[in-house]
């Protein structure tokens, strides 16, 4: 219920984004237009208007997610929300509701005239209409929460950045190498596996640590941030750990190559 | 009301000391008639800019002295006549004011013939009809 | 009277918070009793921001606690928030709603809740409905965070500087509906404030922070008893030793005579035994303010 007063009192004042997005329709809609002729070119069309939506669609999720609670507390209005009877899960989930929120409308209103057009359906069936709508929400999602972290950790100006960067950049070497150890066998699909896994895991740990952020930072910017920066630090072992017990059943399960195992490739 | 009484917080003199006063000298020279109807605690409060616990202690003082009486449910309202203390309380009030006065007088240092003389106009400018009557 | 309204509306323990190497708050302890009009005055960077954000739940002390109502402010904020009004020290409401939207939103927040009292609030102060909170004028939005504030029938109100930068009539106005609160329905009331003149009727009990330490915490009716300006012509010389029994915060002394402001006693003895020719003055609450900051700014340098 106090959500929905959250989500309501984001909505207000970012109507400029929903007039952004329909103003790229347009030019959408005189790309189509002139490209009625050809139907290829037609198709082609559709396509990139899909694509325009999908990328505005992440960039509204991502400018949402940096600006969402870290510029409430840079201009001092997060108060307003702490000093009414609503719940902490409440803000951050008003909040995130209304950044997905806000990046699918843009992102359909992209997308409105082939849709009125009929185009989309004769390029993109509905199962595929439905999956482009699942990657838009995923995307937004990940790319909100992580600007979100990210926002914080800047914002705050505090020494807990370089755990910050210590912590990701342990993260992208560690994924680099299990990834190099599932190529090294050629198992792709296990890799594109682990890949999801790392997402998936990575994810949790990034809404959990933008709900403490909220919940036990609230308006000291640098509590939250050392919130944030161990949650996300424990995420991101977390998910190479269950990344490395993957990539490791997946080593066992299938025979190795000789010739390109890495223990001989470093022999070499 | 509003111009007759006035109270100044950078005073030495408690807040609600100053409207006692003020409301006291407001009755003794006629400015209040008695019987009539003494604004709301709320109003006189937000008048003066004060604390209404301040006007509401004030006039607990001057509904004891019997300045002032309640009407049940009604409101607060000048006594319709001066109090008839007993001469034991009447000597124990001019007392407390005496002294007052006095030190007010010793601080700007006047001599007793003059703060006596100074007592006298005073006397005179609030109640003219009853100066020089009986003490 | 049930449980909860015997219990204190605040009660600050041992409050410390610091910022690295700056002690913005130093074991700050301080309580308000049920239907006070507590002031907490302080420089710009005395502590007053932090204490303000502990005392509201916006941000956990280093140590010690805070209890408004009997309850544990950081742990039961939602709760608490039904029964606290705030009105904060800048205007926080989003600037893109309007005066009804944000009467909408907060009508939605709290059961008890006063839409004709809030209404009729809005229509004394002049304050318009349709325009957004961002292009209403200072005085405007201190009056509509007022109403906000009032909504739900607070029995504990925060007040953080809610007069800053109004103008004399703003003021008065947002002065004016404080008494009338405090006559109809005896809300506690937590203020801080620059505006000693304005305060100095109202404020039953004041405390005054310096460098994150409280250093005076009093009732307003005893706090002038104590505290006297003692001033001499030129040429009088005083000795320290006169003024000593009298606790002297700070003596001046220049071409035009001299002046010190005590801390005990009264001084009207120091006019009978000591020294007839002295002058004794009330203090008002500024000048006691300037007087006690500014001994204790001289005694840190």
């Amino acid at each position: 219920m106090t959500a929905l007063a959250v989500f309501r009192r984001e909505w207000t004042g970012r109507r400029n984004v929903i007039l952004l997005a329909l103003g790229m329709g347009f030019i959408q809609l005189l790309g189509l237009h002139f490209g009625t002729d050809a139907g290829a070119l037609h198709d082609k069309a559709v396509v990139m208007t899909v694509g325009t939506g999908t990328g505005l669609a992440w960039v509204v999720a991502a400018l949402f997610g940096a600006t969402m609670v870290g510029r409430d507390l840079e201009e001092r209005r997060f108060g307003f929300l702490l000093n009414h009877p609503i719940r902490l899960g409440d803000i951050f989930a008003g909040k995130v509701g209304a950044g997905l929120c806000l990046a699918l409308l843009s992102g359909l209103l992209v997308c409105l005239p082939p849709l009125l057009m009929g185009g989309v359906w004769r390029v993109f069936s509905l199962r595929e209409a439905g999956s482009v709508a699942g990657v838009w929400l995923a995307g937004s999602l990940v790319l909100l929460l992580l600007f979100h972290a990210v926002s914080i950790q800047v914002r705050s100006r505090s020494l807990w950045l370089v755990l910050d960067l210590a912590a990701w950049s342990a993260f992208v070497w560690g994924a680099r190498i299990l990834s190099l150890r599932l190529i090294a066998v050629g198992a792709f699909a296990g890799m594109f596996r682990l890949w999801l896994v790392l997402l998936v895991v990575v994810t949790v740990g990034l809404g959990i640590a933008g709900y403490l952020q909220v919940a036990e930072g609230r308006a000291d910017l640098q509590r939250g941030h050392r919130w944030v920066s161990t949650t996300l630090a424990i995420s991101l072992g977390v998910a190479l750990l269950i990344g490395w017990v993957q990539v490791a059943w997946v080593l066992r399960s299938r025979p190795a190559v000789p010739q390109i195992q890495p223990g001989s490739a470093r022999g070499r | 009301m509003k111009s007759l009484l006035q109270v100044d917080p950078s005073e030495a003199a408690p807040l609600w000391r100053q409207i006692e006063e003020g409301v006291r000298r407001l009755v003794a020279s006629g400015g209040l008639s008695a019987g009539g109807l003494m604004p709301s605690v709320r109003d006189l409060a937000r008048e003066l800019g004060v604390n209404p616990n301040t006007v509401v202690k004030a006039y607990q003082h001057l509904v004891e002295a019997g300045v002032l009486s309640v009407r049940r449910g009604d409101g607060t309202y000048v006594a319709d006549s001066p109090p008839g203390f007993k001469a034991s309380e009447r000597a124990a009030l001019l007392r407390e004011g005496a002294l007052r006065y006095a030190s007010t007088a010793l601080t700007t240092g006047a001599d007793l013939p003059e703060a006596t003389t100074c007592l006298g106009a005073a006397w005179k400018s609030l109640k003219p009809s009853r100066a020089g009557g009986k003490s | 009277m049930t449980i909860t309204q015997a219990l204190r509306p605040v009660d600050c323990r041992n409050l410390s918070v610091r910022y690295g190497r700056i002690q913005a708050l130093d074991q700050a302890s301080f309580t308000v009793e049920s239907g006070q009009v507590y002031a907490l005055l302080g420089r710009n960077g005395s502590g007053k921001t932090s204490l303000v954000r502990c005392l509201l739940g916006h941000q956990k002390p280093l140590t010690g606690r805070v209890e408004l109502l009997g309850q544990d402010v950081w742990s039961s904020r939602t709760a608490l928030m039904q029964r606290v009004g705030v009105v904060s020290e800048e205007p926080d409401a989003p600037p893109a709603m309007t005066a009804r939207q944000l009467l909408n939103f907060c009508a939605g927040l709290y059961p008890k809740w006063d839409s004709a009292a809030a209404d009729e609030r809005l229509k004394r102060f002049r304050v318009p409905m349709e325009v957004p909170f961002g292009k209403l004028s200072r005085g405007q939005k201190a009056q509509l965070s007022l109403t906000l504030a009032l909504g739900p029938g607070p029995e504990l109100l925060v007040l953080d500087d809610p007069t800053l930068g109004l103008d004399p009539v703003a003021r008065r106005e947002v002065y004016d509906e404080l008494l009338s609160e405090l006559a109809d329905r005896g809300t506690t009331i937590f203020i801080t404030t620059h505006d000693l003149a304005g305060i100095e009727g109202i404020a039953d009990r004041v405390g005054i922070l310096h460098g994150g330490r409280l250093l005076l915490d009093e009732k307003l009716e005893d706090l002038k008893a104590r505290y006297h300006k003692v001033t001499w012509a030129p040429f009088q010389a005083l000795s320290p030793a006169d003024l000593a029994p009298y606790a002297p915060l700070r003596i001046r002394e220049g071409g035009l005579g001299g002046e010190a402001v005590v801390s005990q006693g009264d001084p009207r003895h120091l006019l009978d035994a000591v020294r007839p020719d002295l002058k004794v003055h009330a203090l008002s609450l500024e000048e006691l303010f300037v007087a006690l900051v500014g001994a204790e700014s001289e005694v840190a340098s």
